[in-house]
Parts: structure tokens; C-alpha cells; sequence
């Protein structure tokens, strides 16, 4: 395994940013903050693509400070979650705005992704199973 | 009764009897005795010797010594004298010989032993006769018939119960004392009696003067006296009651008597009836009959006890046994009463029962004892069976004639028929297609009736089989199977399950009899009898028959019925077509012509009688002509050909006009056989059969209706008649519309005269209306044209050189050539020069300077000039490209035209010159447009009167004052031409003065009058002024005495505006103004208008002012286009004023709309959600619905950046959002301009789609070739309005 380095996100814009930061052996959190849309998506998908692809059985997706998403976010997320099955992982989303969690829920995404309303909330219970 | 006291009260009678027997015996001996003789070989002997002896041996030692006297003799005869003893042959002479001497010695036996009853009867009635003597009753009496006087001995009286001489009368009083019962009777032999060989002899019954009743015996003889003279009756009455009583005995002695010989036993054995006696009390029979054993099957036991009655199986109609005491007989001897024909079953050895009728009575003897009762016994179960069968045939009649539905009345009858007349009963018909149908199948049991369906249906029966119904129905004979047999049954069935089945059926007899009606057998009604063991017999067979024949009549008549009913319902269809037919014809008001007429009653008869082709034909009013008014369904060869004929032509119209009648032609050979000359004609029609009616109006034909069949048809009754009332509708509707056409040439002719004088003064009328000049004379030309039914009509003015008549207007040439005609030359000039009318026939006679008047035609010219003051001002002339000339008529009204319109001319001129001057002025005084004014909308509009040269005085102004108020005024002056004109434009200076010193609409009013009044000028005017505020939200305004502006909201509701009324400008110095203020909406209409849009002639203001609040309800056009459309309806009105409107729109305030022009890249979103989360904030949109919105909106874009466009600066192209709020709903564009790449859709973008239209409450995607726009809308909670 190569290691992965915890690090600040990446800044895409000033008010967007996606970080990565490996809090396990097999549990990375991608933190997105700001508004996710088309200009951010493939960093979005270039975080996500390489937690999986380094070996993150559980890839956290921290919303928490995210402030805006598109569909193209959606099918990443989604995208993001199938290949983490494949691999017998799994996809969490920890993310607290009402709007959002609207938009998972009217696109019924909410039953196909694990959300969570905090981070720590994702993250313990990645504990407790593991 | 009667008849035994005459036997008894008669001894002479009796004895003539005896002897009459005795000389028959005596006869008969006489003959037996020859009958011996010459039956024995002719040889004469002591025959009549022994036939002597052997009578004697009978009368005196009776029967049995006659007998054996007779068998002695007879031997002793046969032995001594004819042949020996060994030759003794039962021989039928022999027999006859012997059976001589026995009847001889029977007969003789028995009539003496008659006598001797009645002899020893008569001994004791001499005795009573002696007793009634001795004791006095009896008396005399005499009546004298001419005298009609009846003397009574005082014994007689005493025999009536009358005293002693007290009875006094004739014939009649004594009659008066017989029984009512026996009276006739009496008067009757009384009268008899009157005959000199009648003795009067009989027994009456008496009614004595107390009452008591007797019997007495009216003898008498007519005794005469001189030559065969009636003098009188004389008499005896004797009271033979006491003989009477004993009659009674002596008839049962004589029953008894009888018994005793056998004699009674023998008549009664012969009796057709079962008679039965028996001894009372016991109850022993003592005799009954033969015909009894027969009716009970068996010989019936001589019992001895009435106990034993049961024996004779009696049962109650109920089907209780019969108890001994029950039976008739028991009753007699034990009750002594009597029955009377008392039905009853008995059961027969087998089993049956049958029904019998029983009478009984009771036999007294002489003390009134019952000694025996008698009953006889009838076999009802015939008669019985005959009454059920009447009864059958009765109520099957009953139901046959209750209902025209035979299926269901056969079904009845056939229900009808079981169990009393058969275990089964069917009815088969014959159908239409030959087939034999079942219509009918009963029996008690339903399930058997399924059964035989069932049968029936798997094996229909064969209309060719030998036997059953198909047989009975092809012959028209019943048939009769009174035992089916196997036999029977296998010649009837197929195969050997249908012979199974009708085993189990259990069918054992049968008859089938045939419906017949009209000579045609359609049907069979068939009993069968099965379980019941019963046969037919032809006594069925002939009751099926009269039922058959009954059901086959009922059926033939419901069918008739039926088929008339068809034929009635038809009829009814066509009356139907006729209603609506008179509907129509009475539709045809007296408006429509006689060819219209045709044309409805052609297209609707063809309906009504589903024919192919029709016509109406009319005659023509010389009686000689048929003219074809309208037709249909013909070729048009035959239409062209026969659009008028002579009445001549041997043709079916012709004849119906002829003869009156309806003629029919049912077939293409009938025509050819009447009318071979129209064979041809035929066959182009392509009709076969055509029927036609005469139309009549007061029994003259005036025409025809016919119509046509392209198949050869019968028309029978309805059809004619149905024919006939159509045509005779279309006759009145003809007569009708020819009255109307011969009424309206009438009137025709009366108005065109009478209009001749109306025209003229409407050319009069014309001059004195107002109007241009040009439009004046052209009218005037037009009027007098058709007054004077000219071609042409041209006015000619003499210029102001006064040498040369200039054309000013004319009508009727077809082109124009500017003709100046000198003062004296042609047919203008010298009129102009002479001061003369003139008249030319054919002006190629004359010279014509005009050269329109030879190029046009023109043939005749009458002319006249145009005076004013006794000066030529021009030349009038009128023109005919006919020859027909002008009268002295036609002159005359020229004449008086001319000097009108030379009047109208001058008169005109002058007010064209004011007209002309005062329009320009008021056009020049009126705003050429109206200043541009934020926050409205305005178009003015001013149309000047059509006619008459009333130009000026409406006026309007339209200014924006220092505070953004705008001032609108609208206003009338009164007064015309170009003192009104000044008098507007003067006011309108000072108004707009007075308003831009910031003048309320009320004090710019109130000093506009007081500057008019003070100058003591003629000012007189109305006008409305009014301030929309600055915020266009207010409206405040002064009327002096003009019509009410009004104001139409946004919601379309119209009101006037009648605030702030006060007098008109220049009415009154101390006259008050006020103001009123009106709130108004954003979409609002305001119209001010004058008097000229809202006044027509006739008409109040008011309904002028709502139909212009109408007019504007529902328009929702720019307000250029509501101004246009309202003056535009004013363009078929007649509008004699000026016409001023100004409309003022208040616009509808928006919120501020979000433009945004988005550059193509990704980077530009963020930027754009930005802007637009603000704008939302501002329409008040709150933070979920702002997020929702930028989502979707943002989807939009993305899918509009990504896709690829087409052409070399595509990336140039920006991407457009429109956003607006209205009503509180938000609506965003998102156009992409430039022509898509045809690439095929990212798959992400499907759901952007999805999330666009589950977050908005509508999407729309409009795909141009070079521009795809995505709409989409949402409504937001709260609603901001503009501020």
C-alpha cells in the first residue's frame, strides 16, 4: 500500500476546495467544500477515483461544507459508490445541508449512498465496525 | 201425476184398451194360424182349432197353462197330422210355428191378466164413485154459451164452498175456481165442449171459496136443440180427490205388480241407463240393470246391506271414497230423500275411474211408507269429456284471439291442452325458410319439456319425412297414430338413440293435425298421450282438428295483423315525413317563390318516399305548357332536354293534369304497353316506376309532383295517398307562392312609382343634407338617375368665364374624357344658352359637342338648366342607350330636380369653401401627436363628420405637466365651421395655460369659464379635463357637462366616470367646478371621448356609451389598435359630428427582470448563480426555493456550455437567462444560440433533465435549428409587488 498522504484540499477556486485525508488503513475522507459543479467535478472525480484505486475500503465524501451540487456531482457520487462496491467497499457521505440532502433525497440517491449528518458521525461508525 | 188420474178417471177408455188387445191378439192368432197353414205344405187342418184351444187354455189358466197348451198342441199337431214322428226336424218352419204359439200365448196371458187389473181397478172406483155420490159430491151444472150464463146445482156449490145459490156469472166464474195451473186446460175443453161431438170430460184441481184444494171432475155435453143449434152445455162436477189418493196406490200396486211378472225387470234391463232398486230399510238390492254392470265393468254384487255400498268404489269429486251412507241410494231408502243428477267416479276393475251421474229417490207405498228407493245411474265421463273438450276450444279460443303474439298464445294453448287432453302437446310452424319450427312444446313436467327440446333440437325434423308433423303439415291431413307402435317409431326416428329416447318418453298415442288458413297448411298442433295409457281416438283427432283450424286462423291473423301493422307503420313513417313536410311548406313563408316551393317539396318528397328522382311540374298560366319548377335525380340530358313541354305530349304528368288522378306506373313494360313512345325516355331516366300526383287548387290541376323508382315497385294505397297529400301541400304552397309573386309585381309596380316621387325628394333632402360637394351631386345623380330610370346623368357647371359648361359629376359612362362644352354649341350648350329643357330622340340626329355621351351609347338626352335667380349656373341632362325616349313625365321631374339641385349646388359650393377652411384649421390647431409620457400609453384620434361641412369645434390636448402629472382634456365647442374652429383653439391655449401653472382640473375649469363668460363672447362648450398623477395610480378630473370618460380596469370591468359633473364652459359665470378623484390600476384603459362617438340618430346617449363600454371590456390590444378599432366602428354608422377619442393606457409596472449573458465555460457558472441567488432575493424567493432554482437553472447552462456547437466562431456564442417574476411567479429562459453539433447526449445530462423538472414546476425545451431555448417556471410563496 502506498501511503497516503494527509493533505489540504485542493484549491479549484477561492471558495472551492476538495481535499483527501487518510484517517485509516482502509478509510479515506474527501472533503468538498464549496459549490460542486461542472468546473469542479473533475476534481471531485479525481479524488474520489484515486481513494478507491489506493485501496480506501470506506471513502467518506465530507459535504459538510459543501454548498452547492449539480447532476454531474450526483453521478460522480454515484459512479464513486458502485466502483467502492465492486471492490467490496463502500461509498459514506457525511453532509448536513438541508438543501442538499433535498436534492440526494428528490433524485432518491439517499437510499443508494450512505449519508450521514457529520463527518464524525460517518467516521464513528466506520469505527464501530471496524 | 196427470197422466195416472186420466188413466184412472177414465174406465171407458180402459176398456176400449182391453178390447183393442184382445181383437190384436185375435189379429195376430189370425195370422200366426195362416203362417202355420201355409207353411205346412199348403195342406189345410184343424190348425186353427188348436190355436183356438191352445187361447183358451191362456185366457183362462194363464201363462204357464198357455204355455204348455201351446208346446201340446203344437206336438200333438206336428205328430198326428203332418208327418210322422221320426220326421220331427228342428226346422225353421218349425221354430216359426212353434214361436207363433208362444207369442199368441204370451201376449194373450199378459193382456188379460192387464184387464183384469184394470177391471178389478174400475170395480173400486165404482165403489168410490157410489161413495162420493152418497156422500153429495157431486153436482150439476148448464152453461149456455151464447148467453155465457153457467147455472150451478146447489151440490156443485157446495163442491166450490158456496152457499146455497149464491154463485152467479158464466164460463169464467167458474174457471175462476180452478187452480191457476189446470185453468187453461179447462178453458180450453170448456171450449171443445161447445162442439156437438166433444164430450167434456177431465180431472181439475179445484180451489174452493175457503181454500182448501180438491180435486174435481168436469164432465159434460153440448146438448142442441134444433137444427145442429147450440143451446147449451150440460154436466156433472164430481169430487174425485179421494180417487186421485188412490191412484197413487194403485201405481205402486202396479209397480209391484210388474216386479212380480219380470215385466218391469225386463223394461228396465233394456233401459239405457243403470238402474238400481233396493228394498227398504235394508238396503237389499233388489234389482239393478245390465247397463249398470256395464258401467262398473263388472257385474255388480246383490247385496244385502246398505253397509255394502262400499263395494261400489264410489269416490267424492275431491277423491275421498264414497261411505255407504254417502251413496244417493242410501239416502233414498233410509232419508227418503231424492238426488238429483249427483256426479261421482267410480273405479273401474282396471283401476280407472270414471265419472258417472246418479239420480235417486225414495218409493212409498200408499201409507207414504218407504218401502224401496230407485237410483239410476248415467256414464257422464263422454259428456264430461265433450264439456272439457268444448271448454278447451273455448278458453284455447279465448287465448288465441287474446294477443296478435301466436307464439306465445300457441304456447298458451298448447299448456292449455295438458294433462286434460294430452300428456303432450307441441306446435310446430313452418318458417319462412321452409324450415318446420318448434314453437311450442308442453307438458306438466318442465324438465320432460327440456328433454324434448333437447330431442328436437339434435333432431330437427325432416320437412320431406314420411311421417309426424312434416307428413301432416305437406298434406294438409291430420294423421292419427292410436298405438305407437315400434314400428311407428322406427318409420319416425333417424337412428336408435332417437328410438330410445322416445321409449323413454314412454309415447303411446297420437294425433297431429294440420293449420291450415287461407288454403295454406303453415303448421301442426300434435297430442300425445304417454304416461297417462289413454288413446286416441277420432274423437280427439276431430277436436285437434277444430283446434288446429282455430290456432292456424288466430295465426293467419296475427300475421296479417302483423304484416298490416308493417304496412301501418310504414304509412306512419311517411306520415311522419309529411309532418315534417307541412312544417316545412308552412315554413315556406310568403317570401319564397314558387320554384323554392318546388325545390323543398322535390328534395323532401324524395326523402319521404325513398324515391330515386322527383319533380314538380307546373302548368303554365296558358294552360299549354308544363314547365319543369324543379327536379332532381334526372340526368341533366333529360333535365334540358324536359325543362318545358307541351301539355300535348301523351305523357303519365300530362294524363295526371288530364284526368286529375294520381297515375302510377309500376314497371318499365307497363309504361312501354301505355306510352310507347316514352320507352326511350325511360331508359335515359334509369327510372322503372314513377308515380304521379296532380297538384289541385280548387279541383283545377296546376301542376304535377312526381316521383321516380329506379326499381319496378307496386304502390299500393298508402303510398297514393301518402302522394296525394304531399301534393296536395305543395299545391297550397305553389298557390301560395304564386299569390305572393302576383302580389309582389303588383306592389312592384305601385312602389316604383311612388318612388319616383320619393327620390325626388330625396334628392331634395340630399341638397339640403351637408356633406362634400362631390359627394353631394354624385348622390344627387344617383337619386335622379333611378327617378327617372335613365342610364346616364351628368351635371355640367358653367365656369366663371361664363363661356364654357365644365362636367362636374356624372354617372353611367364608362370612361370619361374632360369635356368643355361652349356656352350655345351642342346639346349642353344651347340648353345653358336658351335657358330651355330640352328632349332628343337619337342624338345621332343632332350635333353633340360631349364626346362620352357618343362613346357611351347613349341614344335619347333630356336636359334642363340650372337657375339660380333666372341666372345659368349649368346644364342637367339625363341619358338612355334605349331607344324608349323620355315623356313629358320624365321632363317634368327634371325640371324640378334642377331647380333643386342648382340650389343645392350653389348652397354647397359655399359651405365646401367653410368646410374646407374650417378642417384646417382644426387639424392645425389639434396636436399632430401626442408627447411621449413615462408610465403611458396614449393614442388620440380625430374623424372629422362624413357629410355636411359641420368640421369643428371637437378638440383635444394631451401634455406632460412639471411633476410628471399628464393633463388630458377633451372638449366640444357648439357651433360649426371656423368660428367653432377659432373658438376650440382659443380654448385649448388658454386650458393648457392654466393646467402647466399647475391648476387643478377643477380650477382650470372654473377660470376657463369665468375668461369665457367675461369676454361675452358666444362661447358655449363642454369638455372634460383630467390629471393622471405622477405615480399613475390616480386620476383626477373636472367635466363641464361632457359625456363621462371611462375607465376600464385590468380585470376588464368597465365604469364611467360621472364625478366631478358641472356646467358646460360659457353656461353660467357662477357656475361651480368640481373635481373628482378616481384611483387607477396598472393595465388600466382610460377613454375620453366627444359626443360624436357616442351619438347616433335614434338612439339614446347612453346606449351609445354602452356599447362603447362593451366594445372595450374585452380588448386587450395595444391602445393604437383599441382607438383604430373603435373609430373603425364607426365606419358603417352614419356619423353626422366630429369624432374625437383619446385613449390613455396606464401601463402595467414589472419588476426588474434578470439578463444575464453567459459566456461558454464552466467557469462562468458560478458567477451566473451568484447574480441570479441575488436577483431571487430581491423577488423575495426564499432559501430553499432560491436553491432549487439555481440547480435547475444551473443544469440548464451546463447542458447549454457543454454542448457542442457547430461552425467556426461557435464558442463566440453566449448563452442568454432572461428571468422575470410576474405574479409571483418566477419563469426562466436559458436560450443557446447557434446550431448543435449532432452529438449524442452525454449521459449525465439525462438526469439534469429530471432534477430541472422535479425542482421547477414547469420545463419546456424548444429546439430551433439555430437556438435551443429551455423555459421553466416556479411559483414563489410570497408575492412582492412593485414599489
Amino acid at each position: 500500500m502506498v501511503g497516503h498522504e494527509p493533505r489540504e484540499p485542493d484549491a479549484i477556486d477561492e471558495d472551492v476546495r476538495i481535499g483527501s485525508e487518510r484517517v485509516a488503513d482502509d478509510a479515506v475522507v474527501v472533503t468538498v467544500i464549496g459549490e460542486i459543479d461542472m468546473h469542479a467535478a473533475s476534481s471531485l472525480r479525481a479524488a474520489l477515483t484515486r481513494a478507491i484505486d489506493e485501496g480506501a475500503v470506506t471513502v467518506v465524501v465530507d459535504m459538510t461544507a459543501t454548498t452547492f451540487i449539480d447532476s454531474m456531482t450526483l453521478s460522480i457520487l454515484v459512479e464513486a459508490a458502485r466502483s467502492a462496491q465492486l471492490r467490496g467497499g463502500e461509498l459514506r457521505i457525511a453532509c448536513a445541508d438541508l438543501n442538499i440532502t433535498r436534492i440526494f433525497e428528490m433524485t432518491l440517491l439517499d437510499r443508494l449512498l450512505g449519508l450521514y449528518p457529520s463527518r464524525t458521525a460517518a467516521l464513528e461508525m466506520l469505527s464501530g465496525t471496524t | 201425476m196427470r197422466e195416472a188420474v186420466e188413466f184412472v178417471a177414465r174406465p171407458r177408455a180402459n176398456r176400449a184398451v182391453v178390447l183393442g188387445a184382445l181383437a190384436t191378439v185375435i189379429g195376430t192368432s189370425a195370422v200366426s194360424a195362416l203362417v202355420s197353414v201355409t207353411t205346412l205344405e199348403g195342406k189345410p187342418g184343424p190348425a186353427a182349432l188348436y190355436l183356438l184351444v191352445v187361447m183358451l187354455a191362456a185366457a183362462l189358466g194363464g201363462v204357464w197353462v198357455g204355455l204348455f197348451a201351446s208346446i201340446a198342441a203344437f206336438l200333438e199337431y206336428r205328430y198326428f197330422y203332418i208327418v210322422p214322428t221320426h220326421s220331427l226336424a228342428i226346422t225353421q218352419s218349425n221354430v216359426v210355428a212353434l214361436g207363433g204359439f208362444l207369442l199368441a200365448a204370451l201376449l194373450v196371458s199378459y193382456l188379460l191378466f192387464q184387464a183384469r187389473r184394470s177391471l178389478s181397478a174400475l170395480q173400486a172406483n165404482r165403489q168410490t164413485l157410489e161413495l162420493a155420490m152418497q156422500s153429495g159430491a157431486m153436482g150439476s151444472w148448464e152453461w149456455r154459451p151464447d148467453r155465457n150464463t153457467l147455472v150451478l146445482s146447489e151440490g156443485a156449490e157446495r163442491l166450490l164452498g158456496l152457499e146455497a145459490g149464491t154463485f152467479s156469472g158464466g164460463a169464467d166464474e167458474l174457471l175462476g175456481f180452478v187452480h191457476a195451473a189446470d185453468r187453461a186446460r179447462a178453458a180450453a175443453a170448456l171450449e171443445l165442449a161447445v162442439g156437438p161431438d166433444d164430450a167434456l170430460d177431465l180431472a181439475l184441481r179445484f180451489v174452493r171459496q175457503d181454500g182448501v184444494g180438491l180435486w174435481l171432475e168436469l164432465r159434460g155435453r153440448a146438448v142442441t136443440s134444433g137444427a145442429d143449434e147450440l143451446t147449451r152445455v150440460v154436466g156433472v162436477l164430481v169430487d174425485v180427490t179421494q180417487l186421485q189418493e188412490a191412484a197413487q196406490a194403485v201405481r205402486l200396486q202396479l209397480a209391484e205388480m210388474a216386479q212380480g211378472h219380470g215385466l218391469l225387470s225386463a223394461a228396465i234391463d233394456q233401459m239405457p241407463i243403470g238402474v238400481i232398486i233396493a228394498e227398504a230399510p235394508s238396503g237389499r238390492i233388489l234389482l239393478s240393470n245390465a247397463h249398470l254392470d256395464s258401467l262398473w265393468g263388472e257385474p255388480l254384487h246383490r247385496v244385502g246391506d246398505v253397509s255394502e255400498y262400499a263395494g261400489f268404489r264410489g269416490f267424492h269429486p275431491d277423491g275421498s271414497a264414497y261411505q255407504p251412507g254417502d251413496w244417493p241410494l242410501a239416502r233414498a231408502i233410509m232419508g227418503g230423500e231424492s238426488t238429483v243428477s249427483q256426479r261421482l267416479e267410480i273405479e273401474l276393475p282396471a283401476g280407472q275411474r270414471t265419472t258417472i251421474e246418479s239420480n235417486a229417490a225414495p218409493i212409498r207405498d200408499g201409507s207414504g211408507q218407504i218401502v224401496a228407493g230407485i237410483m239410476s245411474v248415467v256414464d257422464v265421463s263422454d259428456r264430461i269429456r265433450r264439456e272439457r273438450e268444448q271448454q278447451f276450444l273455448a278458453d284455447g279460443s279465448a287465448i288465441l284471439s287474446s294477443s296478435l303474439d301466436y307464439e306465445a298464445t300457441l304456447t298458451r294453448v298448447a299448456r292449455l291442452a295438458v294433462p286434460a287432453l294430452a300428456d303432450w302437446c307441441t306446435v310446430d310452424l313452418v318458417t319462412d325458410g321452409d324450415a318446420i319450427e318448434n314453437v311450442a312444446v308442453a307438458h306438466v313436467d318442465p324438465e320432460k319439456v327440456e328433454l324434448a327440446r333437447r330431442l328436437r333440437m339434435e333432431y330437427p325434423p325432416e320437412p320431406d319425412a314420411a311421417t309426424g308433423v312434416p307428413a301432416v303439415i305437406r298434406s294438409g291431413r291430420s294423421a292419427l297414430y292410436a298405438e305407437i307402435t315400434n314400428d311407428v317409431l322406427a318409420a319416425a326416428t333417424v337412428d336408435e338413440r332417437q328410438i330410445e329416447i322416445a321409449r323413454e318418453l314412454g309415447l303411446r298415442s297420437a294425433i297431429t293435425a294440420p293449420m291450415t288458413a287461407g288454403g295454406r297448411t303453415f303448421g301442426a298442433i300434435t297430442f300425445v298421450n304417454a304416461e297417462s295409457d289413454r288413446r286416441y281416438t277420432d274423437a280427439d283427432l276431430a277436436l285437434l282438428e277444430e283446434i288446429a283450424r282455430r290456432a292456424a286462423v288466430a295465426v293467419d291473423n296475427a300475421r296479417l295483423y302483423k304484416e298490416q301493422a308493417y304496412a301501418l307503420n310504414q304509412a306512419e313513417d311517411a306520415w311522419a315525413q309529411i309532418s315534417r313536410l307541412q312544417a316545412v311548406t308552412a315554413a315556406l313563408s310568403e317570401a319564397i317563390t314558387s320554384s323554392e316551393v318546388a325545390e323543398v317539396i322535390v328534395r323532401e318528397g324524395l326523402v319521404a318516399f325513398r324515391a330515386q328522382a322527383a319533380a314538380v311540374v307546373r302548368l303554365g298560366s296558358g294552360g299549354t305548357e308544363l314547365e319543369v319548377l324543379a327536379s332532381t335525380g334526372f340526368p341533366d340530358s333529360v333535365r334540358s332536354g324536359w325543362s318545358a313541354y307541351s301539355a300535348d305530349v301523351e305523357c303519365p304528368t300530362a294524363e295526371a293534369i288530364r284526368t286529375r288522378r294520381v297515375v302510377a306506373i309500376e314497371s318499365s313494360e307497363q309504361l312501354a304497353e301505355r306510352w310507347p313512345h316514352l320507352a326511350d325516355l325511360q331508359a335515359q331516366t334509369g327510372m322503372s316506376a314513377n308515380i304521379t300526383a296532380p297538384l289541385l287548387v280548387e279541383d283545377k290541376a296546376v301542376g304535377v309532383l312526381q316521383m321516380s323508382f329506379r326499381d319496378a315497385r307496386q304502390f299500393d294505397d298508402s303510398v297514393q295517398a301518402l302522394l296525394a297529400t304531399l301534393a296536395r301541400q305543395c299545391a297550397q304552397a305553389l298557390e301560395r307562392a304564386r299569390l305572393y309573386e302576383a302580389e309582389g309585381a303588383a306592389r312592384a309596380h305601385a312602389e316604383r312609382l311612388t318612388n319616383r316621387m320619393r327620390r325626388l325628394q330625396l334628392v331634395v333632402d340630399a341638397a339640403l343634407g351637408s356633406g362634400s360637394v362631390d359627394d353631394l351631386l354624385h348622390g344627387l345623380l344617383e337619386r335622379l338617375r333611378d327617378a327617372v330610370g335613365s342610364d346616364t346623368a351628368t351635371i355640367l357647371v358653367l365656369d366663371e368665364s361664363g363661356e364654357v359648361l365644365r362636367e362636374r359629376a356624372s354617372l353611367g359612362f364608362d370612361k370619361l374624357v374632360e369635356s368643355r362644352v361652349p356656352l350655345g354649341q351642342g346639346f349642353a350648350g344651347r340648353i345653358a344658352a336658351t335657358q330651355l329643357p330640352a328632349v332628343v330622340a337619337d342624338i345621332s340626329q343632332v350635333d353633340v359637342v360631349n364626346p362620352n355621351l357618343r362613346d357611351s351609347g347613349v341614344v335619347s338626352l333630356a336636359g334642363v338648366p340650372l337657375l339660380v335667380d333666372g341666372r345659368t349656373i349649368g346644364v342637367l341632362h339625363v341619358g338612355t342607350r334605349g331607344s324608349h325616349g323620355f315623356e313629358r313625365e320624365d321632363l317634368l321631374l327634371l325640371r324640378l330636380a334642377a331647380s333643386r339641385v342648382a340650389a343645392a349646388l350653389e348652397r354647397a359650393q359655399a359651405h365646401e369653401r367653410e368646410h374646407r377652411i374650417a378642417e384646417t384649421l382644426q387639424r392645425s390647431l389639434l396636436p399632430s401627436a401626442l408627447p411621449a409620457m413615462a408610465g403611458i400609453e396614449a393614442a388620440a384620434r380625430y374623424v372629422p363628420a362624413t357629410s355636411g361641412v359641420t368640421v369643428g369645434g371637437d378638440w383635444y390636448d394631451s401634455f406632460t405637466l412639471e411633476d410628471g402629472s399628464i393633463g388630458i382634456a377633451v372638449g366640444d365647442v357648439v357651433g360649426h365651421g371656423v368660428v367653432a374652429a377659432a373658438t376650440m383653439g382659443r380654448l385649448r391655449d388658454v386650458l393648457r395655460a392654466y393646467a402647466t401653472d399647475g391648476l387643478g382640473p377643477a380650477e382650470t375649469l372654473a377660470r376657463l369659464n369665468r375668461m369665457s363668460c367675461r369676454e361675452g363672447e358666444d362661447v358655449f362648450a363642454t369638455l372634460v379635463y383630467g390629471v393622471v398623477s405622477p405615480s399613475r395610480d390616480c386620476l383626477r378630473m373636472a367635466s363641464a357637462g361632457h359625456p363621462p370618460p371611462l375607465l376600464r380596469g385590468p380585470d376588464g370591468t368597465v365604469t364611467r366616470l360621472e364625478g366631478g359633473r358641472s356646467l358646460p364652459i360659457g353656461a353660467s359665470a357662477d357656475a361651480v367646478y368640481q373635481e373628482a378623484a378616481v384611483a387607477i390600476e396598472a393595465g388600466s384603459l382610460l377613454l375620453f371621448y366627444t359626443d360624436g362617438l357616442v351619438e347616433r340618430r335614434s338612439e339614446s346617449i347612453d346606449t351609445g356609451i354602452d356599447r362603447l363600454a362593451a366594445h372595450i371590456a374585452d380588448s386587450s390590444a395595444p391602445v393604437a389598435d383599441v382607438a383604430d378599432s373603435i373609430i373603425g366602428t364607426l365606419a358603417d354608422a352614419d356619423h353626422t359630428d366630429d369624432v374625437v377619442l383619446v385613449a390613455v393606457a396606464v401601463e402595467e409596472a414589472r419588476l426588474p427582470r434578470f439578463t444575464k449573458e453567459l459566456p461558454r465555460e464552466p467557469r462562468s457558472l458560478a458567477p451566473m448563480r451568484a447574480e441570479l441567488r441575488a436577483w431571487l432575493e430581491s423577488m423575495g424567493a426564499e432559501d430553499d426555493e432560491i436553491f432549487d432554482i439555481l440547480v435547475a437553472v444551473n443544469e440548464a447552462c451546463s447542458n447549454a456550455i457543454e454542448h457542442p456547437l457547430l461552425g467556426p466562431d461557435a464558442d463566440e456564442h453566449l448563452v442568454v437567462l432572461e428571468g422575470e417574476v410576474m405574479r409571483g411567479e418566477v419563469s426562466i429562459a436559458v436560450r443557446n444560440p447557434g446550431a448543435w453539433k449532432p452529438a449524442a447526449q452525454r449521459k449525465n445530462r439525462g438526469r439534469g433533465l429530471e432534477l430541472m423538472e422535479t425542482l421547477m414546476e414547469g420545463v419546456e425545451v424548444t429546439r430551433l435549428p439555430d437556438e435551443t431555448t429551455v423555459r421553466m417556471h416556479r411559483r414563489l410563496r410570497r408575492i412582492v409587488s412593485v414599489q
